[in-house]
């Protein structure tokens, strides 16, 4: 299977969310299931015209600055012919009436997606930036056109909007405040590993046996936990520590990210080759210039590969904290979850789902960069 | 030897309050019971696909296959276990399918990701040897390679079963009958004592889960005499990830 | 035994080889030299069709390979890699049983052949239980070499075999190999990148250049004075005379007629270098060989 292979048999997913799957679904309001039209005959032209824009993404001739933007497009119209399909689907009903998204549309949407990144990979560093610049646009400008206002994602979205920018503050903040509490554990523990290797044996294994507890587990268990302390020590809520709330949530989170971390600023320290070390003590460079100018260089690359896998996990484990009454994206999620309400799933699963990948994507740029320059 | 200890002294905190008014130690056990069968029956096929993806990726003729494979790991880190579940509820409903789902997908990428890493490490003169001296592809593979990766196989095949016990204890979230159930149960009626007992439970079955693994493993390198040079496991990377 | 047909190898659009001829006779060791990309690796892998010819056919036993099973084929040939591609998971007595047990052999007959075969390339019989890792580079190359024989193939296929050993383990492994091929009589292709190495195995030299066959003949022939000119700077290290000289046995330039009664003596099987040295030492212009005599200007006329 070639490359070309793969984009046919995207093409094909897409084409078959649009026959296969419900597209749009249209229901009384927003909890109840409604009816549902498929992708071809709820966007009519629209669709045609989007899968042959798409289809000008697969071959191998077309060259991939033109293949990406043609995808790209073609995504583009799916998106706003589906949000004037919901308009046209409203037109006439009861104003709590809701056009959902469908499976169809989620599916087509991630193969049309898969097909533009496919080929954008292909361009060089610039071609790159420009296609995501373009791809923002080719979102931002219709979402201030209004095109999307009756579709119910984004009804749901108006409706709560104060309470999902709250979340999304929280959750960022939630995760922040782990990924700075596993720091100041992580590193002063890597860097006394480092000085006496006989003491990263027992800390790793401390760390890696946090990593087996299930997540639930120890979000939940603190809660007993804290409250237990709290009841001992009540000087300690006075420094706006709770049972409930922010603290099992952080330092839960925390505990997971500190193995990453503490592993990858000891194996950066280690980074350095012995013989270059060695060369420079024989140059007469103190300990202190050695670790400055040896050592940090070699170690920051390995060291952002173990901050990418914490921040990934820390805007996902954050999620958790939903359940142990610290708000954040998590929050909307399950109650969603409780409420049945997809929609109001979404607005907490799609924005945590967007930081991880945009996390991911920015920190593999700086280890690239990092990487070059050591 | 230290994850069995951890899940024997776990397993009493959980189960003790039973006698004095806490969640029944009958019924803990039971949860434990479905919790472990849900589990394995979600990481077993995902473990066995992710070998045979994973060899598939590293053949000659699957090789175009790979970076799509490494895409779709990369996308699935992006997605929070809990969240997946989260997802698959409108899909499937409450009860067992949307954990299945989520387990499939948990239990596949780690065990896909460890066997392209095992045998991409595996010395390319050691399989240029094999075919060399006359195996068949398929030999070189059964013979060579495999027991060369095996280490680094093994490690994803621990983090995939610990993730998949962490995955299914999120399934309580979406109606599944798990060591989950207390901690939810608990959380909703302010109940410290049940989630506290749900805690303890689900993380000692998790130990277990790791212990067991590793004591099997360590027979099967007793009897087959490996090769006990297993590269540590490099960046944090193959670590495992917690709804 | 070996024979290459107008072959031609490429990789995406390199041509590795364009259209080789070339005859390797029954019993004979050859090695293939030349610079690193010059094919000669290539042209060697092609005889266990670890490598496809893109044009051209490949005779081995007088059967074109094209239509042979290729793990059948390879363990009817005995392969040795400078890495010695020994399996680090297995013993040593299981790395050299390797093909036996491939081909079926009952384990009995198996243990007999690796006792043998430690024995015939001088390693201590304790180190059977060993994994490779324990060795050093040394060991490894010998329990390669009794890998690559362990099922008597008629054919051996070397790459580089003595490249990552020190100096002096190599004279030895070479020692070893001039020993073995005069006992057993196989055929032999031998890469190097060593004319030294190539020049003092070998009774037939192929000298590769960008993928194609510059000289092939006996190494003497290489390095004289018609020989080409890239084969005769290459085998020549900066010395063709002296390096052809050091190929032929003195006997060669032996006058029949008696040394003058003071004329120092050249011992038997020394060559026409160590002629020309014992006359450098002795400032003697004729030399006393066997019965006959040995002169200068005779010596001087073979160097070219």
């Amino acid at each position: 299977m070639r490359a070309g292979e793969a984009g046919r048999a995207l093409l094909l997913l897409a084409v078959l969310a649009g026959l296969l799957l419900p597209w749009l679904t249209v229901a009384p309001n927003r909890l109840l299931p409604g009816t549902a039209t498929n992708g071809f005959s709820g966007l009519g032209w629209a669709a045609a015209a989007a899968l042959a824009a798409l289809a000008l993404a697969v071959p191998r001739r077309v060259p991939a600055w033109l293949g990406a933007a043609a995808g790209l497009g073609g995504v583009a119209l799916l998106l706003v012919a589906t949000g004037w399909a919901a308009a046209d689907s409203l037109e006439g009903l009861a104003s709590a009436a809701r056009a959902g998204l469908g499976g169809g549309f989620w599916l087509g949407l991630v193969a049309g997606a898969a097909l533009v990144v496919a080929r954008g990979a292909a361009l060089p560093g610039p071609g790159r930036a420009a296609l995501a610049a373009v791809a923002l646009a080719a979102l931002w400008l219709p979402w201030q056109a209004g095109s999307f206002e009756s579709l119910s994602l984004v009804v749901e979205y108006r409706a709560r909007q104060a309470a999902v920018h709250a979340a999304l503050l929280r959750h960022l903040m939630l995760a922040g405040a782990a990924l700075a509490l596993a720091l100041l554990l992580a590193v002063p523990l890597a860097w006394a590993g480092f000085r006496r290797p006989g003491a990263a044996g027992p800390v790793g294994a401390t760390l890696g046996a946090v990593q087996v507890v299930p997540a639930i587990a120890l979000f939940a268990a603190l809660i007993p936990l804290l409250a237990g302390l709290l009841a001992l020590l009540p000087a300690l809520r006075g420094l706006g520590l709770g049972a409930i709330g922010p603290a099992p949530a952080v330092l839960a989170t925390a505990g997971y990210l500190a193995l990453p971390l503490w592993r990858s600023v000891l194996g950066g320290l280690a980074a350095a080759d012995p013989a270059a070390v060695a060369a420079a003590r024989a140059m007469g460079m103190t300990e202190g210039g050695i670790t400055r100018e040896v050592r940090l260089p070699l170690a920051l690359p390995v060291f952002a590969g173990g901050l990418r896998v914490a921040v990934v996990q820390a805007i996902g484990l954050v999620t958790l904290g939903g359940l142990v009454g610290a708000g954040g994206l998590g929050a909307l999620v399950f109650e969603g979850l409780s409420q049945f309400a997809t929609d109001l799933m979404l607005l907490g699963a799609l924005p945590i789902m967007a930081l991880a990948l945009a996390a991911d994507a920015l920190i593999r740029l700086l280890e690239h960069r990092l990487g070059a320059s050591a | 030897m230290m994850a069995l200890l951890l899940a024997a002294g776990l397993a009493l905190v959980a189960l003790l309050p039973g006698w004095f008014g806490g969640f029944p130690p009958g019924r803990l056990l039971g949860l434990a019971a479905s919790h472990a069968g849900l589990a394995l029956a979600g990481v077993v096929p995902a473990a066995l696909l992710g070998l045979a993806l994973g060899v598939l990726v590293t053949r000659p003729s699957g090789r175009a296959l790979r970076p799509a494979a490494d895409a779709l790991a990369a996308a699935a880190q992006a997605v929070p276990p809990v969240v997946a579940v989260a997802l698959a509820v409108p899909a499937f409903g409450f009860g067992w399918g949307p954990t299945i789902l989520a387990l499939l997908l948990y239990g596949i990428m780690p065990v896909l990701r460890a066997t392209v890493a095992a045998l991409e490490a595996v010395p390319p003169e050691a399989r240029l040897a094999a075919l060399a001296l006359g195996y068949t592809p398929a030999g070189a593979l059964r013979e060579v390679e495999l027991p060369l990766a095996w280490p680094l196989v093994l490690d994803g095949l621990r983090v995939a079963l610990v993730l998949a016990v962490a995955t299914a204890a999120v399934g309580a979230l979406a109606g599944a009958a798990t060591l989950g159930t207390p901690i939810v149960l608990g959380l909703q009626n302010q109940n410290q004592l049940l989630v506290l007992q749900g805690a303890a439970a689900t993380a000692a079955l998790a130990f277990a889960a790791e212990g067991l693994l590793l004591a099997l493993a360590g027979y099967g390198a007793g009897r087959g005499r490996r090769s006990s040079a297993s590269p540590a496991s490099s960046d944090g990377t193959a670590q495992s990830r917690k709804p | 035994m070996i024979a290459f047909e107008n072959v031609s190898v490429s990789f995406d659009a390199t041509e590795a080889l364009s259209c080789v001829n070339l005859q390797v006779a029954e019993g004979v060791l050859c090695a293939l030299v030349g610079p690193s990309g010059s094919g000669k690796s290539t042209l060697m892998k092609l005889v266990n069709r670890l490598v496809e010819p893109s044009a051209g056919r490949v005779l081995v036993r007088g059967a074109d390979v094209a239509g042979q099973d290729p793990a059948r084929l390879r363990r009817s040939i005995g392969y040795v890699m400078q890495s010695t591609g020994l399996f680090p998971h297995r013993t040593v007595a299981a790395n050299i049983g390797t093909v036996p047990r491939l081909l079926g052999w009952d384990s009995s007959r198996i243990a007999t052949r690796v006792a043998d075969l430690l024995e015939l390339v001088q390693l201590d019989p304790d180190l059977a239980q060993r994994l490779p890792g324990a060795l050093s580079g040394g060991q490894a190359q010998r329990v390669g070499l009794a890998r690559a024989l362990a099922a008597d193939p008629d054919i051996l296929l070397m790459d580089e075999p003595f490249g990552a050993v020190d100096p002096i383990t190599r004279r030895d492994l070479r020692a070893e190999l001039r020993r073995i091929h005069a006992g057993t009589g196989k055929t032999i292709l031998l890469v190097t990148h060593d004319p030294e190495e190539a020049l003092e195995l070998a009774s037939q030299v192929v000298v590769l250049r960008d993928g194609a066959v510059v000289a092939d003949g006996a190494p003497a022939a290489l390095v004289a004075e018609d020989a080409p000119e890239f084969a005769r700077t290459l085998l020549g290290g900066g010395q063709p005379g002296l390096r052809r000289l050091s190929l032929l046995p003195a006997e060669v330039a032996r006058d029949a007629c008696p040394a003058p009664a003071d004329a120092p003596a050249l011992p038997e099987g020394a060559t026409l270098a160590d002629a020309l040295s014992r006359m450098a030492e002795t400032g003697r212009d004729v030399l006393a060989l066997g019965k006959g005599s040995l002169r200068l200007e005779a010596v001087l006329a073979r160097g070219r």
